[in-house]
């Protein structure tokens, strides 16, 4: 059997042929069972996954009343008596083609062929073990929901339709990959999704012929622009209320099958710094909060690279007390400073890639070697400077505060680390009219990713800038429409 | 998707390359400058009241001909060369690090703003004007907080200690450090919103904000105008807002980032028009803007005449391109 040759195969009428073409299909794989058996005087044939259909279900909702029938003539008046009498399953499908046929077991679907049928009968008796919902991982908070996506695509879409009650919320299911037969869905708002957004959307899903979706990281590239972007335009989350407000906002979210995440099209730079807790607390202090975000955003990329230009070439920008506490902990050190630097963001790099790569219980000595011994000796032993750890952990940490940008933040830090210890404020001038170009270049579907600060919209400041009350919200009807260009 | 842009996009291209020019203007200046550059923005509203009207009535540049497009061309690209050339001689001043390596690090900041100002400009026309946009008002802030001190520390006693230069003698030297006009006759033509209102405000702005750099570097540098060769560089140096640590840098990254933008907005300018020009030129548009501008950038010094030869080729360009765009329509009617 060569390729997909077999999808657009018709089932065979015959049962015998019909088995031995599916075990050809499946190579007799051992986790697809057949039973063959005889129900209504008809020669029957029982399909289903090993491990993906819940047995107790299947027995009982299918197997059972199935297995009673009474005599019909022919299999077409099998099928048809089952169609009209019988509610085994709320899910039910009727594959023609082999194709559809397989996928539907391999889905955990009971599936019944029948001598003299060219179609077969699926019954959706799923029963496969799912991780159960949980709080999301990296996008904590402390007074909202704490409810995360899973890896089972029915589940999130339940979270979020038990959030959206509404006819208005649109779910489009479809099947991606031509291995994995990966279930995506692209779920929107038909009163707030532009139209032309939802167009341009579902062709770049048409454009995937992938043979495996395994992440989401498989499909962003196909819904963002092909040229070089620093940053996504697509966003990423665990959170259905996030899911839920974005969609309310009349934007396109795509939930992949086996990924706990939703990806939301378009995404704008400035909501990298909002969470849903902005939104429980009084707006003074979600503000508040806000700037820090935007602080630290800047900090995390910008502050070694600072330190590092101010200490080695503009030593002027310091007060006399600093710079002489400075200039006597850099006088010990053996390594430049641009060297010492590039030794601790790249020793802190190595560590955060154990921690994350290592068994959970062996994280905890992770962090005592590296925090305790590795840093404290290396200050000790005179090989980095007190300032400049300080220095790296702060940035560290404002990074932290953003994870959703982690990737971009841990680049841009070794690059204006390298501009700035080079070519002092000088680089870090010329390096950050790229970066900020490129920023305001990244744009997807006609939605600039700076926008509401850059094109500027004064009305879109309300939950930028600021965060304004939900009695003045209320009236705001806003959609991601606004900043199209 | 469109390349059109805002009018606020616009002028803030606009401003961020006049301010870089008024921190590379070299010689002695006086309140005369202040007024000769803000009566200047008046006279050069006027010449640009045509092309406001040829782009109203939804004139392109297309429709002008090869002599105007060669003109506007021509003049982006020596003004570019010159935004190289005061880079060079002020960057020195204001303490980039290659500098102190001489000729060789002059080459190497130059090409280092070049590859910048080539990326900036090939990503296009939207991206650069966001960022422009950010970068202005990053650099207002900046600049603000110069102006602020510099005031603090301004002493009336130095506009009268200025040398007065003429008032004409100052328009002229407005003008002639007015080159960016080829690359707004271009630019106009992108720029979504009210025309007339982008023109007034751009040169209102223009204007205002020229006057009050000049202003400011005279109360703070007027007594000392005689030794220093550039007197906003050098006021934004004497003003320190505190007493025990001193804020050049933050000049020198408002500095880098206005003549980032300033090249790549008439790079970008002038790439836009090759394609109108010479269509055969399909690659590489950016990279032989940016490497004409650098030569000639670095063999400017010797050619006395051509800030005169940019200014004029630069009105010429807001005026010729618009006549020859009318005459172009009455004879068709």
């Amino acid at each position: 059997m060569k390729g997909n040759d077999y999808k657009k195969q018709r089932i065979y009428a015959d049962l015998q042929q019909n088995l031995n073409y599916i075990k050809k299909i499946t190579g007799h794989s051992t986790d697809i069972l057949v039973n063959e058996f005889v129900t209504g005087g008809i020669k029957c044939a029982f399909l289903c996954c090993d491990g993906m259909l819940s047995s107790r279900a299947a027995a009982d909702m299918v197997l059972a009343p199935i297995t009673d029938l009474p005599k019909q003539a022919n299999a077409q008046g099998l099928f048809d008596y089952i169609q009209a009498h019988m509610l085994l399953s709320a899910d039910r499908s009727n594959p023609d083609n082999y194709g559809d046929l397989l996928r539907l077991i391999h889905s955990g679907f009971a599936v019944f062929v029948a001598e003299g049928a060219n179609t077969a009968l699926a019954f959706g008796v799923q029963g496969f073990s799912t991780r159960g919902v949980q709080e999301p991982s990296g996008e904590g908070n402390i007074l909202g929901s704490h409810e995360g996506f899973s890896e089972t695509i029915r589940t999130n879409l339940s979270l979020i339709r038990r959030r959206l009650k509404t006819p208005e919320l649109v779910t489009k299911m479809m099947t991606k990959g031509s291995k994995s037969n990966t279930e995506i869905c692209l779920c929107y708002m038909k009163d707030r999704v532009p139209p032309r957004l939802l167009d341009r959307i579902m062709k770049s899903l048409d454009e995937i012929d992938l043979e495996t979706i395994l992440s989401t990281g498989y499909i962003r590239p196909f819904v963002e622009k092909k040229s070089f972007e620093l940053f996504n335009s697509t966003g990423l989350t665990e959170r259905p209320d996030v899911v839920c407000s974005k969609l309310i906002e009349g934007r396109a979210v795509i939930l992949v099958d086996g990924v706990p995440y939703g990806i939301i099209i378009p995404r704008l730079l400035c909501e990298s710094f909002h969470t849903i807790d902005d939104y429980a607390h009084k707006p003074f202090y979600a503000v508040f909060l806000r700037w820090i975000r935007y602080g630290a955003f800047v900090l995390s990329f910008l502050l070694p690279a600072v330190y590092t230009a101010i200490v080695m070439y503009h030593p002027e920008l310091l007060n006399s007390t600093l710079l002489m506490l400075l200039a006597q902990e850099e006088e010990n050190a053996p390594l430049s400073l641009l060297t010492e630097s590039f030794i601790v963001l790249i020793m802190y790099e190595v560590i955060r890639e154990a921690g994350v790569r290592l068994p959970k219980p062996v994280g905890g000595a992770v962090s005592i070697i590296s925090g305790l011994i590795i840093g404290d000796a290396a200050v000790k032993s005179g090989l980095v400077s007190t300032p400049l750890l300080t220095i790296t952990a702060l940035s560290v940490l404002g990074g932290l505060v953003v994870p959703d940008l982690n990737p971009q933040i841990t680049l841009l830090r070794f690059a204006f680390l390298a501009a700035g210890g080079i070519l002092g404020f000088f680089g870090i001038s010329v390096l950050a009219c790229a970066v900020l170009t490129n920023i305001c270049g990244t744009e997807d579907y006609g939605f600039p990713f700076t926008a509401p600060i850059s094109p500027f919209s004064s009305k879109g400041m309300g939950d930028t800038l600021f965060r304004m009350g939900f009695r003045k919200m209320q009236n705001r009807n806003f959609t991601v429409e606004e900043y199209h260009e | 998707m469109s390349n059109k842009i805002t009018s606020f996009q616009l002028c803030s291209l606009m401003l961020i390359n006049d301010i870089f020019v008024l921190f590379c203007l070299g010689g002695e200046i006086s309140a005369a400058t202040a007024a000769g550059f803000g009566i200047g923005s008046l006279i050069q509203f006027l010449f640009a009241i045509p092309l406001i009207c040829m782009y109203k009535k939804r004139g392109t540049l297309n429709e002008c001909g090869k002599v105007g497009e060669i003109t506007l061309l021509a003049g982006i690209i020596l003004w570019g060369g010159m935004l190289f050339s005061m880079l060079t001689k002020a960057g020195e001043l204001v303490f980039i690090p290659f500098e102190s390596f001489g000729k060789r690090g002059s080459i190497i900041t130059t090409i280092l703003i070049a590859v910048v100002c080539l990326y900036i400009a090939s990503s296009g026309i939207k991206a650069m004007s966001r960022s422009a946009v950010i970068a202005a008002a990053l650099g207002a802030v900046c600049l603000g907080i110069v102006v602020v001190s510099a005031v603090i520390h301004s002493d009336a006693v130095n506009i009268k200690s200025a040398e007065f230069t003429g008032f004409f003698r100052e328009l002229s030297k407005g003008f002639a450090l007015s080159g960016g006009f080829a690359g707004f006759t271009v630019l106009l033509g992108f720029v979504k919103d009210n025309i007339t209102r982008t023109a007034v405000g751009y040169f209102i702005a223009k204007g205002i904000i020229s006057a009050a750099v000049l202003i400011t570097g005279v109360l703070v540098s007027g007594g000392i105008m005689e030794i220093v060769d550039f007197p906003i560089v050098w006021a934004a140096q004497l003003t320190q807002p505190f007493s025990v640590q001193r804020i050049d840098s933050l000049f020198l990254i408002v500095f880098t980032v206005f003549a980032v933008y300033s090249i790549a907005v008439q790079a970008s300018a002038a790439e836009y028009l090759i394609g109108e020009v010479f269509p055969f030129i399909k690659r590489y548009r950016c990279s032989i803007i940016l490497i004409i501008m650098a030569v000639i950038g670095a063999v400017s010094e010797k050619w006395r005449y051509l800030g005169i030869i940019t200014a004029v080729l630069a009105v010429m360009g807001l005026i010729i391109v618009p006549i020859i765009y009318f005459i172009k329509r009455k004879i068709r009617v």
